[in-house]
């Protein structure tokens, strides 16, 4: 289970960078359990949005209710914890 | 048009070049010049105006890119400019193809990040945020690509007091790939591309400030960027402008 919330959590970098063209960042740069949002990647609600359109996409996953992508968003191992349990 | 008012400072981007009222027209680089030529836009990034933060920049859809480096490239002080001032320095954008390549990019592909660009009036709230600018604002689509009446607005604020600047642009934004991907109207997909831009005021430098003549706002910009102010000063070390 660990080694695969590593290999999603270096997915989910990924597609973080590719996905909100993060100019500068690094997989590297990314700390896996600081906050996605408010912390240093600068994304804001749009991010969020385009985030959730990701996760349903890629992963078969909808969020429709805001605990729970506050959980999920929390940090990036905290979202690679969560499509590991919920994807389809 | 008016004696009142100058063109403060102006700026082009067109296929053929870039630059402004005091450098004149500079040559894209030789491996990008190629690419803009026949309309593929993609390879415009902010590195090639500026050293500062441009991390917004590929975020940002083709419209907004190209008034974003038309207002860096115009130099007009807008970092050292007072608050009072910025808060009366209004922005008026025209353009003929608005966000069609947006709408039709966000038609192809559905995704929030696209979908916020799909209004032509979103790069002025970009240009606003980045430049601090709180006047008045107002989104024009004219009927032909390049014509507009965005001066004749700008006057009209400044005459009445509404504004004490006032930054016009005009921005076409076609990638020549997605005008290929639909069938659109001659003089849609023919539109081509530019951003030019002016900032319009009551003359206050000499050896900079031009009189704003009548005619299209982008024919305006291009001539005065084309015939750079022979009494200018040194150009400010922040702006690249210095590829050919």
């Amino acid at each position: 289970m660990a080694s695969l919330i590593e290999t999603l959590v270096e997915e989910l970098k990924a597609k973080l960078i590719a996905g909100f063209r993060l100019e500068g960042v690094t997989a590297a740069t990314i700390n896996a359990d600081m906050p996605i949002f408010g912390g240093g990647l600068g994304l804001d609600s749009i991010d969020a949005l385009e985030l959730v359109a990701i996760l349903e996409q890629d992963y078969g996953i909808v969020i429709t209710e805001r605990a729970v992508a506050n959980k999920a968003f929390a940090s990036v191992r905290a979202l690679a914890e969560f499509v590991a349990a919920n994807r389809a | 048009m008016n004696g009142e008012f100058s063109i403060l400072a102006a700026s082009w981007l067109g296929p053929e070049g870039y630059g402004n009222d005091l450098t004149g027209l500079r040559d894209w680089p030789t491996s990008l010049a190629e690419q803009l030529q026949r309309g593929d836009l993609n390879g415009l990034h902010w590195s090639l105006l500026s050293d500062s933060d441009p991390s917004r920049f590929l975020r940002m859809d083709l419209m907004c890119r190209l008034g974003f480096m038309a207002v860096e490239l115009l130099d007009a002080g807008f970092d050292t400019m007072s608050d009072v001032r910025r808060e009366h320095t209004g922005v008026c954008i025209e353009s003929f193809t608005g966000s069609l390549d947006t709408d039709i990019r966000f038609a192809l592909t559905p995704r929030p990040s696209i979908f916020t660009y799909t209004l032509p009036s979103t790069v002025i709230g970009e240009i606003c945020i980045r430049f601090r600018l709180k006047g008045p604002v107002l989104s024009l689509v004219p009927t032909a690509p390049g014509g507009g009446d965005g001066p004749a607005e700008a006057i009209d604020w400044l005459q009445r007091g509404e504004a004490e600047n006032v930054l016009c642009l005009s921005i076409e934004a076609m990638n020549r790939s997605t005008a290929n991907s639909l069938p659109l109207p001659p003089e849609l997909s023919a539109a081509g591309w530019h951003a030019a831009a002016l900032l319009l005021g009551p003359e206050e430098n000499p050896s900079r400030a031009q009189p704003l003549t009548a005619g299209p706002l982008a024919d305006i910009a291009a001539s005065r960027v084309r015939a750079p102010c022979r009494n200018a000063l040194a150009i400010s070390n922040r702006q690249k402008i210095q590829c050919g």
